[in-house]
């Protein structure tokens, strides 16, 4: 039991003992460590670089725009292409003659034909027949 | 801030000599921060160019300059971290990779007291550099913010932008692997501050 607790504060001693060495060393480092001094061309050099990737922003953009533009003219470029292999729905919208479209169209001016067909078919209106009843009374005469 | 809200505005609004101002104010302390995010000088001043030219290109989305010098802090954060990524894809030389000859031009240099001082601090820095290269590139980066550029709690909540509780459970948890990695290392830990 003793022995135990003698252990663990060992342990515990041994792990102070690390923490307070390694305090002692980030010290020790901080004042080991150099502190630097920039160099005179710090700045020109900084602003060179700035310049250089502005210009280089510059192209992507551009080549960004470009890219894109290129992209957009292939695409209608295709679309064209494909309505140009494509078969139109109906050969016969280009070869029939303006009586066959006639004759096959069901627009409204068909509709109006026919409406005006069918008015013409209806039987015509026969004048109403009025009959007068005999007045009561001259039943006899 | 060490510098006007006024001047953060002009510069967001594209102003160039507002921004050189800025560049001018902070690059002194940045490059600070970076070397000890790093622990490579070569590489500083190339981390914080790509600092400032991150800056560069989003300070038009900066709603409030308030918020300036943590939003700085984070980009300086993203480029290290981003930094110490690349770095581990590639191949580090290191002491035992140089030839008979260098070692002894190098040993041959740290001959007075003040050349024994550099050679100790470069000793801690390649310690730390191995220490810290055990862990992930955000627990280095969060306990080099916490622990040796000595932000406070409320400034590392504004940088990572968390809230408290979950920033003391992340810096915990850092805490405890760096431990561990520094049990590992053992003995070859050169003399801390306390030692001194």
């Amino acid at each position: 039991m003793s022995d135990g607790l003698g252990r663990n504060r060992d342990i515990r001693s041994r792990e102070e003992l690390l923490e307070t060495r390694l305090d002692g060393l980030f010290a020790a480092y901080r004042d080991a460590c150099p502190e630097p001094e920039p160099s005179p061309d710090f700045m020109p050099r900084l602003w060179a670089r700035i310049e250089g990737r502005r210009q280089t922003q510059e192209v992507f953009a551009w080549r960004r725009w470009a890219q894109a533009f290129l992209s957009l003219a292939a695409v209608t470029c295709l679309l064209i292409v494909v309505l140009q292999v494509l078969p139109p729905a109906s050969s016969a919208y280009f070869h029939s003659t303006y009586i066959d479209q006639l004759s096959e169209d069901d627009g409204p001016e068909h509709m109006l034909l026919q409406d005006v067909a069918s008015a013409d078919t209806r039987p015509p209106l026969q004048p109403a027949v009025l009959q007068v009843a005999p007045p009561e009374g001259n039943n006899g005469r | 801030m060490l510098v006007e809200f006024e001047t953060v505005e002009r510069a967001r609004d594209g102003d160039p000599a507002a921004f050189t101002i800025l560049v001018n104010t902070y690059r002194r302390r940045i490059l600070g921060t970076i070397s000890r995010l790093i622990g490579r000088p070569d590489d500083v001043e190339d981390v914080a160019q790509e600092v400032f030219l991150r800056l560069y290109d989003s300070l038009g989305q900066l709603r409030h300059p308030q918020i300036f010098e943590p939003w700085l802090y984070r980009l300086t954060m993203n480029a290290s971290l981003d930094y110490l990524r690349k770095r581990k894809r590639r191949p580090e030389s290191r002491m035992s990779d140089l030839s008979e000859q260098q070692v002894m031009i190098a040993d041959a240099r740290m001959g007075t007291a003040h050349d024994r001082e550099l050679q100790e601090k470069k000793r801690v820095r390649e310690f730390m550099g191995e220490l810290l290269g055990r862990v992930s590139e955000e627990d280095r980066i969060l306990l080099t913010l916490k622990e040796v550029e000595g932000l406070s709690l409320k400034e590392l909540e504004s940088v990572y932008d968390v809230n408290e509780n979950a920033l003391k459970v992340r810096l915990f948890r850092a805490r405890q692997r760096v431990l561990k990695a520094f049990a590992a290392l053992g003995d070859s830990a050169p003399r801390g501050k306390e030692a001194v």
